[in-house]
């Protein structure tokens, strides 16, 4: 039995000089080793032998078995190596690749979709709401009636019957508070309208993030702490926010939220305008005629609203220069994203 | 609005603070200030020279070379001044310093230079050189700057000089709609004081006395809530003229232009406490009288601009009893305005409905410094104060001035105070932080309101100026928290009720479709404007119930979007030069006529024009067969609707703009749409691309998407693969032989097209459709016979049925 698997392992190490082919490695490979190879029959019939030899020969097969299989493995090995494989016979390995077709999602769902996250994380719904509004969402329930001096701050596009082009997110506040009630948290990414000339920096459509989160006795101090925590998400990195007066007829008390630049540290540079802030979005505790207007008693609730300039955040993220690229439907813009 | 700081310097006295650090707290704790811009810097390198000797430029008649002293050392300038003479002070502009030439074009940094041979180490400045045509303009052209008159040190800085060494903040005024205080340096001065708690100058305001002969005037309010109060006097003596340099300086370094000694007086008074002012005059008006009225009907009226306007009715008028003699608060009449020859003037101080003023100010198309303070609600008890103010500046800039009748004021009964309570918690659970009551009383005794603490409730009285903003509890939060300092305030997160989180299937949906799409099928996305492309709404038809702009910038913006295919194709259009393949997709709302689900407000039955969302795309391609991207196209369709459960029905339609157009329905909804696009469309406007759209209902993918997967075990027996190929007439399709197929036997569990191939070898109009069959049963191993039995019985079938032989 000895003498057989030693004579076994000489004439594989023939054979497996005259292999020039995978394939022909492959076929000696299951000649021996194979379900019915030389090898594996003679391991098969080691359970037959007597017991005092059983040992030494199990051991010696497997040992065989063993240096075999390091055999074939370094055979491939060098088949590989020597190019002669037919696999790779005639393969360029060098050339470039062939593409498969992968398109692009443009680059404000991108964004959008990494706030929705981040809000949702936090227990935010994502809604939706009207692109076409009517006055009373747009301005009357957010405290800002008819004649009100902040809707200069609205350059507003008319429709023939009445209606308008959103100027805001904020009108889903009502309309979500109207359908959800309280307690409420909820996001509304969307697409606003201005009525103003384009160039470089202005658009007729921008997109906007509308965030509300209505509960008993949110403050300011909450305020704070939520945007300073969804923006150390979004930006990755530690995020100093201040508050100042802002005036917002729907929020009461209204902030400007900035942020210390994230560039400079709050140095100063070109960015800031060398002031080391940056003024990121409006925000505010809810007003109260708003939370009626919703029908959400002020006297038992009080909620904080913000809305960030998703078109901004898009444009600062990736150095875009010109706000009008968005909505051209260049390919060679949109396919870099 | 500009702001001037040495104005704001005459009213607080503020600690040792730089012009900067005083925007920042402002901007901290009252209202942005966008810029602070330092007037000197324009003048840097400008000084006052004298000129020693002129002679003539040998090389040029009209140009002068003159020797000007400017202190520590005298320099030559050629200079083609008009105006030069010996002795005189001029405005010497050294190398370096910023000038405009001939008053055009950007300013410039001046280089030592040579003007036709002789070097010049200078100029001597005319007014529109160094930006000051306002304030010291010239009557010619080729007019030098003269400041002899005004005794100036020879080589002293000319900002110093001339007192033009202010600081201008700028503040928006859209971030102060609601703080009518605000739109005057005063009320700015109030906030400093409260801020830097110092103290704050009271107005050298003095009554008005009466000391001449009473001349009549007679004044009727007609209506209260038009105008709240109307308080007016006459003054006469005057003599109407330029304005002194410090008032004209004043009043253009915070952008307003020098008209006259009367009217500049009233907009200083203005540019000091907001309060706008008119001046009418006297002489003028045909009855002595003023009549504040609100019209009923249009009326014709010549105002001080020299334009005819057609005043809307509702437009608060000021009459003298037979004509209209000013739109109240937005703009005088020509014929009653301050002329030269003006001696006597009527002073009106009042205060009118914001909201009538802001629409006629809109109507009228005319929005002025009155209009723009008047639309918000002024404080009622400033019209004397600044009645006071005016009188007594006239009096200064007319020597002769007299104070000819007595101050007429008229004004609605109005609450005595407006008080408003609040508790203490309520201020201490908004803010997110416990004050002492003592630092509240402080701040709101600072910021001028009456404060009395009961029990825990303030009750404060709001002072008359911030009638406008505070009325409610969380008013006088945002009071306490801005000068407590919002950055005082520490961060805590909110303990929060939990909720069962809501399904949300238009965001998951809106995920993956847009995920499959684009990194699945290889489409971009694109955002289109939500206005209808013109031409190929037109060219697809699809105009129809299409909504329309009442107004917009660009005739492309007249209409919305019906559908989002023909921006996709014009998209398509501008690409196509680019990229000879093209797949856009986009997810957006279209718009039509008709009842919509959005109401359009609170508990009304009325709704929103229709505005669904829709996902579209268009797959276009310059040499792709469009058998190719339409197979595709359709393959990509039905993986995506499987992807979300829906298996629909696939049936034949026809529309405007597509050929090949099938219709996907799904619990018999239309769920979509899609079609080759025309032949002669393509031709004519695509380069004869190949071109296939699609257009899908995502409302209704909302409604019925299902992402959810049912299991079934894995196969147990082998299944056997049978390839068949066919030979048809070309006019067979497809769809009948598969369903002869699929009912041969349950074995069959998938059928696979793998080709189709056109040959006249194959016959006259033959085709050849070849397929795999996949059979397999649950129970056993199939056998080969069994198969081949089952084969050939649908060979024959398939041979009745359509003709077809087996190849």
């Amino acid at each position: 039995m000895e003498k057989n698997l030693k004579k076994i392992k000489n004439e594989f190490s023939a054979a497996l000089k005259a292999i020039t082919s995978s394939q022909e490695l492959e076929r000696l490979r299951t000649a021996y080793l194979g379900r019915k190879g030389i090898v594996t029959g003679i391991l098969r019939q080691v359970a037959d032998l007597a017991e005092q030899e059983r040992p030494k020969i199990g051991k010696l097969a497997n040992e065989i078995k063993g240096e075999l299989e390091k055999l074939i493995i370094s055979a491939r090995h060098q088949l590989s190596q020597s190019g002669i494989s037919e696999i790779t016979a005639g393969l360029d390995a060098t050339l470039p690749g062939i593409n498969q077709p992968l398109g692009h999602l443009h680059p404000v769902t991108v964004v959008q979709q990494q706030l929705e996250e981040v809000f949702a994380g936090m227990g935010f719904m994502v809604l939706d709401g009207p692109e076409i509004e009517s006055e009373y969402y747009n301005f009357t329930a957010l405290n800002i009636p008819p004649d009100h001096p902040a809707r200069d701050a609205h350059d507003t596009f008319w429709l023939k019957d009445g209606n308008l082009l959103r100027t805001h997110t904020s009108p889903v506040q009502v309309r979500a508070l109207q359908k959800h009630g309280a307690p409420f948290r909820g996001i509304v990414p969307g697409k606003c309208f201005r009525y103003e000339a384009t160039d470089a920096s202005h658009e007729t459509v921008f997109y906007q993030m509308e965030g509300l989160m209505v509960d008993k006795n949110i403050s300011i101090s909450n305020l704070i702490a939520m945007m300073q925590v969804a923006l150390e998400s979004i930006f990755l990195t530690k995020v100093d926010v201040r508050l100042r007066p802002g005036y917002f007829p729907f929020v009461e008390p209204g902030f400007e939220l900035d942020i210390k630049c994230l560039i400079c540290h709050g140095g100063g540079c070109p960015v800031c305008k060398r002031s080391g802030w940056v003024e990121l979005m409006p925000c505010g505790l809810v007003h109260p005629e708003v939370l009626r207007a919703s029908n959400v008693s002020p006297d038992e609730y009080s909620g904080f609203a913000f809305g960030l300039g998703l078109t901004r955040l898009v444009m600062m993220k990736y150095g875009i220069d010109d706000v009008r690229l968005l909505q051209s439907g260049d390919l060679r813009f949109l396919q870099q994203f | 609005m500009n702001v001037s700081f040495n104005w704001l310097k005459q009213y607080v006295k503020l600690p040792a603070v730089t012009p900067a650090e005083v925007a920042l707290a402002l901007t901290m704790s009252t209202v942005e200030v966008d810029s602070v811009a330092d007037q000197s810097e324009q003048f840097n390198d400008i000084v006052v020279g004298k000129i020693v000797d002129i002679t003539k430029h040998p090389q040029a008649d009209r140009l002068s070379v003159c020797r000007v002293d400017i202190g520590r050392e005298q320099l030559q300038v050629v200079c083609g001044g008009s105006n030069l003479h010996p002795a005189m002070l001029v405005a010497l502009a050294k190398v370096g310093s910023r000038v405009r030439w001939h008053g055009q074009g950007e300013y410039v940094t001046l280089q030592k230079t040579k003007i036709r041979g002789i070097e010049s180490h200078g100029m001597i400045a005319s007014s529109n050189e160094i930006g000051l045509q306002h304030l010291l303009p010239a009557a010619t052209a080729h007019e030098i700057v003269d400041l002899t008159s005004y005794q100036l040190p020879v080589g002293q800085p000319l900002a110093e000089a001339l007192g033009l060494s202010d600081y201008i903040f700028s503040i928006d005024n859209k971030s102060m709609t609601h703080r009518p205080d605000l739109w005057g340096h005063y009320g700015l001065a109030r906030e400093l004081a409260a801020i830097y708690k110092v103290k704050l100058l009271t107005l050298a305001e003095r009554d008005i006395e009466r000391r001449d002969s009473k001349m009549s005037l007679e004044v009727v309010v007609k209506d209260f809530d038009a105008c709240r109060r109307y308080s007016a006097v006459v003054v006469s003596g005057l003599t109407v003229g330029p304005s002194p340099w410090w008032l004209r300086r004043d009043l253009e370094s915070v952008g307003i232009n020098s008209v006259n000694n009367v009217v500049d007086a009233t907009n200083y008074v203005m540019m000091a406490v907001g309060q706008p002012m008119h001046a009418f005059d006297y002489d003028k008006l045909d009855e002595h009288t003023l009549v504040v009225d609100t019209i009923k009907q249009d009326e014709n009226f010549l105002a001080l601009d020299g334009k005819k306007y057609s005043l809307p009715s509702g437009t608060i008028t000021i009459n003298d009893g037979r004509r209209p003699v000013a739109a109240a608060g937005i703009i005088g009449g020509a014929d009653s305005g301050i002329s030269k020859a003006t001696k006597t003037v009527v002073l009106e101080s009042a205060v009118f409905s914001g909201s009538a003023i802001r629409r006629t100010s809109q109507r009228l198309n005319i929005r002025t410094e009155a209009s723009a303070r008047f639309e918000k609600k002024l404080d009622p008890e400033m019209t004397i104060t600044a009645l006071n103010l005016v009188v007594d500046l006239l009096k200064q800039l007319h020597g002769e001035m007299k104070v000819s009748s007595d101050v007429i004021d008229r004004q609605a009964p109005w609450a005595a105070e407006t008080v408003v309570e609040v508790k203490k918690e309520f201020i201490d659970a908004r803010l997110g932080k416990e004050l002492p009551s003592a630092q509240i009383v402080d701040i709101l005794k600072r910021l001028y309101f009456g404060v009395s603490l009961k029990k825990k409730v303030f009750r404060l009285t709001v002072p008359t100026f911030r009638l406008r903003d505070i009325g409610r509890p969380e008013d006088i939060v945002e009071e306490v928290a801005r000068l407590y300092g919002y950055g005082n305030i520490e961060a805590v997160l909110p303990s929060i009720t939990v909720q069962k989180p809501p399904r949300q299937a238009r965001v998951q949906l809106t995920r993956e479709m847009k995920r499959l799409l684009a990194l699945g099928f290889g489409y971009t996305e694109v955002s289109t404007y939500s206005f209808a492309d013109q031409l190929w709404s037109q060219l697809m038809d699809l105009q129809r119930n299409r909504l329309a702009l009442a107004n917009f910038t660009s005739q492309d913006q007249a209409f919305l979007r019906t559908s989002l295919l023909p921006n996709l194709m014009s998209k398509v259009a501008d690409n196509a030069r680019w990229f000879p393949d093209i797949s856009i997709f986009e997810l957006g709302r279209i718009y039509s006529k008709g009842s919509g689900e959005f109401p359009v407000d609170s508990g009304s039955k009325r709704f929103l024009p229709k505005q669904p969302l829709h996902l579209s795309g268009v797959r276009a391609s310059q040499k792709t067969a469009s058998q190719n991207i339409y197979r595709q196209t359709k393959g990509m369709l039905l993986q995506l609707l499987e992807h979300i459960n829906l298996r629909p029905a696939v049936t034949e339609e026809t529309n405007a703009y597509g050929s090949a157009v099938y219709a996907l329905k799904v619990h018999d909804k239309v769920l979509g749409h899609f079609g080759l696009l025309k032949d002669q469309l393509a031709k004519q406007h695509l380069n004869d691309w190949n071109v296939v759209w699609w257009d899908l209902d995502f409302e209704l993918m909302i409604k019925y998407c299902d992402f959810g997967r049912v299991y079934g075990s894995v196969p147990k027996y082998p299944a056997v693969v049978r390839d068949v190929a066919i030979v048809v007439d070309q006019a067979v399709t497809w769809d009948g032989i598969e369903k002869e197929i699929a009912i041969l036997s349950p074995l069959i569990r998938n059928i696979e097209l793998f080709d189709i191939f056109v040959s006249p070898k194959l016959g006259e109009n033959k085709k050849s459709l070849a397929f795999s069959l996949t059979f397999r049963s649950d129970d056993r191993t199939l056998e080969s016979d069994e198969v081949d039995k089952l084969v050939k019985t649908l060979a024959a079938r398939l041979a009745q049925k359509f003709g077809a032989t087996i190849r």
